[in-house]
């Protein structure tokens, strides 16, 4: 019999409290080696949140019958075909030589931790509209994230934003590149998780405490 | 058939070192993160990320050789590359569970996280890009697998470190973690004389 969660679903949870990029670090890859610029960085959240969440939504059509291992195959296979119009869409929107420069990026979105990981483990537990209330809160929560270190990297290695001027009296190029994503994500992840424990009501700490260890054991 | 080697050494080494997967491209994180924590979880999941990136790389070997041309392979990629992981996948699991039940047991937990993970399907992603011979393709998808393991152990070894006492709190865990592994990259960029 298939299990269901009882418990309500929080859209602060996929933003703030189980933050895919800055709290769990689940699926960080894109945005460090992607979201070099702002405009980078809305590419791959909306690749993300079309793919994340149309997959996802098609995946639990699949019949439960089906033996886990081959599921699996099938949650990628779905992907990858989601992929073809989403990229296609992000291309007539953002133009096709952007797209074609985090291609790499954009394609390894349909193996992320989320429909391949969560979709057994968190996703389909619960009804169809708290499903997509959850995935809704994730995908924002990653959307948000990636924004904010595109921005930054924007800001601090071209001293633009867009194509505003921002005049900084420094420049740093190394946020261009991988090692710098790497360093600036670490470090908004440490303040992040400053910032929420410190202002945070002790409440909503202990639940983040319970969900981190249960997500150690099951991953 | 001394071409062949040195072609074979040659992608190896560019998937270990220049091209690491983790350092160099950030792929893989969260499998890193994940395997780190235990030695157990590091030997298995590196084992099955060796073993289906160097099978996986020689079939795509095989598409990119013949379909390539075609008008809409570049957006089917990651489609054909999907369904040849796929298939490695269901198929080794079937052969280890006929013939090593014991062993199948133990990597059922955490042996999809090392195929399906963003290191695998980028490796092959990365590996067609750069094109090139059979012999430089397994020995490209090998060096990222091996890689990947090296990744995996610098992070392990400096785990206890990385979650001592003597790190901020609000810093412990996964935001030093991502801090280590950029000065890792940023060393690595330096020695290979990257900008």
């Amino acid at each position: 019999m298939e299990q269901k969660t009882t418990g309500k679903v929080k859209l602060s949870d996929g933003i703030i409290n189980q933050n895919m990029v800055l709290m769990s670090g689940l699926f960080a890859g894109p945005v460090i080696g992607a979201a070099t610029n702002l405009k980078n960085s809305l590419v791959i959240a909306m690749a993300f949140t079309l793919i994340t969440v149309i997959s996802v939504g098609l995946c639990r059509l699949l019949p439960k019958k089906i033996a886990f291992a081959v599921r699996i195959g099938l949650y990628a296979l779905i992907a990858s075909l989601v992929y073809i119009p989403v990229t296609l869409l992000t291309e007539l929107i953002f133009g096709a030589d952007m797209v074609s420069s985090i291609s790499l990026y954009l394609a390894i979105i349909v193996t992320n931790p989320f429909i391949m990981t969560k979709t057994e483990s968190r996703f389909f537990l619960r009804p169809v509209h708290m499903m997509f209330k959850d995935l809704a809160g994730f995908a924002i929560g990653f959307d948000l994230s990636c924004i904010l270190v595109g921005a930054i990297r924007d800001i601090l290695s071209d001293n633009m934003l867009w194509n505003t001027i921002i005049p900084l009296p420094f420049q740093m190029s190394a946020m261009e590149n991988v090692y710098g994503g790497f360093i600036l994500v670490g470090v908004l992840a440490g303040l992040f998780r400053f910032v929420y424990r410190r202002y945070l009501g002790r409440k909503t700490r202990l639940d983040t405490e319970r969900e981190d260890f249960s997500r150690k054991i099951t991953y | 058939m001394e071409t062949i080697f040195s072609r074979f050494l040659a992608a190896a080494l560019l998937g270990i070192f220049i091209e690491n997967a983790a350092f160099e491209r950030a792929l893989g994180v969260n499998v890193l993160l994940y395997a780190a924590r235990k030695r157990e979880n590091l030997i298995g999941i590196f084992v099955g990320v060796v073993y289906v990136t160097t099978i996986s790389s020689a079939l795509t070997c095989l598409t990119d050789r013949y379909f390539s041309d075609w008008e809409y392979y570049n957006i089917l990629i990651p489609f054909i590359y999907i369904f040849i992981v796929s298939a490695v996948y269901i198929l080794t699991l079937m052969l280890v569970w006929r013939f090593f039940p014991n062993i199948q047991k133990k990597v059922k937990k955490y042996v999809h996280l090392s195929v399906f993970n963003c290191a695998v399907l980028g490796a092959l992603f990365i590996q067609s890009r750069i094109g090139g011979t059979f012999a430089s393709y397994i020995g490209y998808g090998l060096g990222t697998g091996l890689g990947f393991l090296l990744a995996g152990y610098l992070l392990y070894a400096a785990g206890d470190r990385l979650n001592s006492e003597n790190v901020p709190e609000s810093f412990r865990g996964m935001p030093i973690t991502m801090i280590y592994i950029g000065v890792i990259s940023l060393a690595l960029s330096a020695f290979w004389g990257k900008h």
